[in-house]
């Protein structure tokens, strides 16, 4: 009972206990962070609006995205992986979700941004509704912690909307 | 060390009950093991509530040799959401996340798209020949937690796997581009 072996044995298994429970109680003091993010987004242009050749509808935009995200920073953060989606409804579908742009934002100094870019994944409809379609730009965020549970909200920003024919 | 030699002479002096009583003692740890993991299997909702990561398609966010806990839920699948799924043909399963999502109004049927965080392109050349949407029956579950990374017994045998995987893709010529983990 007192031997080397039982004593390693009783050690490591504490050890590995205590940290398991450090690590919980990491994640969980994330509950109590007061976020407040804000963003804006807006689109400068339709680069071009056309069908492909299989007969899907493919658009290229400038956006414009300001955003402020420090606030959902905590010592326990490990980065905030932010994106911006196109969302709308055709019907056959009753929600597309199309990723524009996305990035990772290692640390809170770079959590507050404004970017011009032209879209970074294609924005291509399962077939051809998009002339005149009413659409959503939602900036998603995913908090990704250095141990713990993930959270992810957004802000949808609705009012946008595409030409009524192909350019 | 004192221990080995008494655990030799107990065995040594040891009779049929004891050695029968130890069995089912043993037995019994191990099917309290097995049950634990079931259990945590219908919870979560998934084959595998547990997995690690096994390549760097997802950094810096998950290192190779990270712990993920896993969920499955009825409610379809979201962008951004970091998925494990598994291909057709592939034995490994991959986490990304997904990009794109279309879900059919009349099923309930979701498309996804998934990419890696840190690849440069989406994940279609890693899906089946023809392929271009993974469906809630590749998908496992979902990441909810991840545990932190300095687990190196882990990280021993994840790249003992993937290096294996890798070599096997490469005798077959099939491209890997930031492949993706295992339990």
């Amino acid at each position: 009972m007192h031997s080397f072996g039982y004593r390693a044995n009783a050690l490591l298994t504490f050890a590995v206990t205590i940290l398991a429970f450090i690590c919980a109680i990491a994640s969980f003091s994330d509950n109590f962070s007061n976020q407040t993010p804000s963003a804006q987004i807006q689109i400068l242009n339709i680069n071009w609006f056309q069908k492909q050749p299989h007969g899907n509808d493919e658009v290229s935009l400038t956006l414009n995205i300001t955003a402020d995200l420090q606030s959902l920073f905590t010592w326990n953060t490990k980065q905030v992986f932010a994106f911006v989606a196109a969302e709308y409804e055709t019907s056959k579908n009753s929600l597309n979700q199309v990723s524009l742009w996305d990035a990772i934002i290692p640390k809170k100094e770079h959590a507050k941004f404004w970017i011009q870019i032209s879209n970074k994944y294609r924005f291509i409809d399962q077939g051809h509704n998009l002339r005149g379609k009413n659409f959503n730009l939602t900036l998603h965020w995913h908090v990704m912690p250095k141990t713990g549970k993930m959270f992810a909200d957004k802000i949808v920003m609705s009012g946008y909307r595409l030409p009524n024919a192909y350019r | 060390m004192g221990w080995i030699g008494e655990t030799v002479d107990s065995i040594k002096s040891i009779k049929i009950r004891q050695v029968l009583t130890q069995a089912v003692t043993l037995g019994m740890i191990v099917t309290s093991a097995l049950i634990i993991w079931k259990a945590l299997m219908c919870v979560t909702g998934t084959e595998s509530p547990v997995v690690v990561v096994l390549s760097g398609s997802m950094e810096p966010g998950f290192k190779r040799g990270d712990i993920l806990f896993l969920h499955m839920t009825e409610e379809p699948i979201r962008a951004g959401e970091i998925v494990v799924f598994n291909v057709d043909g592939r034995d490994i399963p991959i986490v990304h996340r997904a990009i794109k999502v279309h879900e059919r109004g009349n099923t309930g049927e979701v498309d996804v798209l998934t990419k890696g965080d840190n690849n440069d392109v989406d994940d279609i050349g890693l899906y089946a020949d023809g392929q271009i949407w993974l469906h809630r029956q590749h998908i496992m579950g979902r990441a909810v937690g991840k545990a932190y990374h300095q687990v190196y017994t882990y990280r021993c045998i994840g790249f003992a796997r993937y290096n294996i995987q890798r070599l096997r893709q490469q005798t077959e010529k099939k491209p890997v581009v930031g492949c993706g983990s295992g339990s």
